[in-house]
């Protein structure tokens, strides 16, 4: 019989001791790696989305709350800037390209963001179901020269994928006034919105959005300038939330970034540092719970030396059995090595299994309130942990079986029954 | 063959030294049949320990077809236990979380060679214990016990069977059955047997009695 044998058969003999000791192990795991995985995601899916501009450009005020706001569609807008900026943005030299939206609107929790048509191919989005809008920077910035524009008599809507589960192509809804998500909200019944086409998902926030073309947005009531709204300033209704910018390689960036934070009414954040800024923040938190999940795992690592110690005295015949059979010391040691890792590696499987199992069963909340995909599907890191539980457990096992290997066989076979 | 000579074995109990076998000059030959009798507590299985390498004495030679035992490594000596000695106790010590087949398959898991499944189920053939294969310990009769303690000692294919009280547990008359199994068994395999026995009966149907009091 192989030594494997024995050791599945030894382990199935405890059948209780097996399962909740493996089970402790598994919880263990499974935090572990649900945290890191939840983590990975969420990182990789902010930065997928940070990656679209180099610069976002918006009112004074934190800068990650800006990005939050205008790329991830989170929080609250902190006013906007005008519409100036965006007319000297686009006769810079040293810009690529510019992308105005403006947000403050919403359907059901979803945001309503008015936006120029270049942010789909910019951002990678494209339309799967149904057509795009066409509407350009351009268009906006010759409407806003030429005179004011009233939008379209029906404001066409292009809607995230994870949107679709609440508004299907052709459905017509009136956004609010406002980012509650339900309930009090005042809506806009004097123009109605029309989904006409829908993206492919992303696994990105852009897939809980719903756009519209920027001059259809001012076009709703409540944007349209009253007496008290001061032109040019930050409660600007006819200002940008945010402008997303590319700039030409080399100094440039650099320059506008400067210039743009050195005037009173604007600053340009970069995106991707003020995602590792929140993942800095964040990863606190992320480290304390991977490190109760380490402990958690250590704690049923013990439990596997404790569990499989206190057999060890009822186990000295069995041992000196297979001596007498002839085993050597060496094959008895690995025995209870093997015992010791086994119950590890069945337990660091079940934690993964329950990992992947929670995450899948979360990943849809995850989705619908982040916007961020994550995979249940178990990768590099989740089969190097498992290798390391493993590694761990039969680490652990020694002290149990340094125990066996000391058996004297004589001594044991003595004994009767 | 084996071989002991100038064997000498004491136990310490509690700082004191305890003679136990002092042997000149033994020689058991290949496929000899021999009982080992005497007192409780004389040395019986002191000796067959010592034949089977599990205690080491602490001077003398003890030679199982030319190889002093003595003289292996610890782990040598395993392998050569494994690989030339079957052994069988009063208890029969089966292991309780394996089937009668898995316990006689233990029997040669040790060993160099290759697992012989043929030979495992002629044993339990001959022996009677085919439709008892899949059952474990607890589920067979102590008669069928035995007979699964003798196919583990012999599955091997030993040179020598080292057995400790084998019937001891068992009624007379399926003591005399055992006992005919393991000695037509050691005859047509040309086994070494060292049988140590309480029973002058059962020791007599064997080729030599030993008598451990000769040896102190
Ligand atoms: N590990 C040991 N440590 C100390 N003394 C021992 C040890 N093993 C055996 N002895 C002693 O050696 C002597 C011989 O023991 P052994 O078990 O060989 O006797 P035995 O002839 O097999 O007896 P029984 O018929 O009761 O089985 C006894 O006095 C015993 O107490
Ligand atoms: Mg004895």
């Amino acid at each position: 019989m192989r030594l494997s044998r024995i050791v599945t058969r030894n382990l199935r003999r405890r059948p209780l001791a097996t399962v909740l000791t493996s089970f402790s192990v598994a919880l263990g795991v499974a935090l572990f790696s649900t945290v890191g995985a939840v983590r990975r995601a969420s990182e990789e899916g902010f930065q997928r989305s940070a990656a679209i501009c180099d610069l976002v450009v918006g009112p004074k005020g934190s800068s990650l709350e800006l990005v939050l706001n205008s790329l991830y569609h989170m929080g609250q807008s902190q006013g906007n800037i005008p519409f100036s900026v965006l007319q000297s943005l686009n006769e810079r030299p040293g810009v690529e390209w510019t992308i105005p939206s403006a947000v403050g609107d919403s359907y059901r929790g979803y945001r309503v963001v008015g936006v120029t048509d270049e942010l789909f191919s910019r951002a990678g989005l494209s339309v799967q179901n149904g057509e795009s809008f066409s509407f350009s920077t351009e268009d906006l910035i010759r409407e806003r020269t030429e005179g004011h524009h009233d939008g379209h008599e029906v404001t066409p809507a292009v809607i995230g994928s994870l949107v679709a589960k609440d508004l299907s192509l052709g459905a017509e809804f009136f956004p609010s006034h406002n980012l509650r998500e339900e309930g009090g909200a005042e809506e806009h019944h004097d123009s109605p919105t029309k989904v006409i086409g829908e993206l492919a998902a992303t696994g990105t926030p852009m897939d809980r959005a719903i756009f519209i073309p920027l001059s259809d947005f001012y076009a709703i009531d409540g944007h349209k300038p009253t007496k008290e709204s001061s032109a040019g300033g930050t409660r600007d209704p006819l200002g940008l939330s945010s402008i997303f910018l590319r700039t030409k390689p080399g100094f440039h960036h650099i320059r506008i970034w400067r210039d743009l934070n050195d005037r009173l009414d604007t600053q340009a954040a970069r995106p991707a540092d003020q995602v590792r800024k929140l993942f800095e923040i964040i990863g606190g938190v992320d480290r304390a719970l991977r490190l109760v999940a380490a402990l958690v795992m250590a704690v049923a690592l013990i439990g596997v030396l404790v569990a499989i110690y206190n057999t060890m005295g009822a186990r000295k015949k069995e041992f000196a059995i297979l001596r007498a059979l002839g085993a050597g010391r060496q094959t008895v040691l690995a025995m209870v090595v093997a015992e010791s890792a086994g119950l590890a590696a069945f337990g660091g499987l079940m934690g993964l299994f329950f990992a992947g199992a929670g995450t899948w069963a979360a990943s849809g909340y995850l989705q619908t309130q982040t916007g961020v995909l994550v995979s249940a599907i178990p990768g590099l890191s989740e089969l190097q942990l498992l290798l390391g539980v493993i590694i761990v457990g039969g680490l652990a096992g020694l002290v149990p079986a340094l125990s066996a290997y000391r058996t004297e066989a004589a001594k044991h076979l003595a004994s009767t029954n | 063959m084996i071989r002991l000579s100038q064997v000498r074995k004491t136990f310490q109990r509690e700082g004191v030294a305890l003679p136990v076998l002092s042997i000149d000059e033994l020689q058991i030959l290949a496929g000899e049949r021999v009982a080992l009798v005497g007192a409780s507590g004389s040395g019986k299985t002191t000796l067959l320990n010592l034949v089977s390498g599990l205690v080491l004495p602490e001077s003398g030679s003890i030679e199982i077809d030319g190889t002093d035992i003595c003289q292996l490594s610890e782990h040598a000596r395993d392998r050569f236990r494994a690989d030339n000695c079957g052994c069988m106790f009063q208890s029969f010590h089966l292991l309780d979380g394996f089937s009668a087949l898995e316990n006689i398959e233990l029997g040669a898991s040790f060993t160099g060679r290759k697992p012989d499944r043929e030979h495992v189920l002629e044993l339990l053939e001959s022996l009677g214990l085919s439709d008892r294969a899949e059952h474990y310990p607890s589920q067979l009769s102590v008669g069928q016990q035995a007979r699964v303690a003798l196919a583990r000692a012999l599955v091997n294919r030993p040179k020598v069977v080292l057995a400790d009280e084998p019937t001891g547990a068992l009624d007379p008359q399926t003591s005399d059955s055992i006992f005919d199994l393991l000695l037509t068994t050691a005859e047509n395999e040309s086994i070494t047997v060292i049988c140590a026995t309480h029973n002058e009966s059962l020791a007599s149907r064997l080729d030599r009695t030993l008598r451990v009091e000769d040896w102190k």
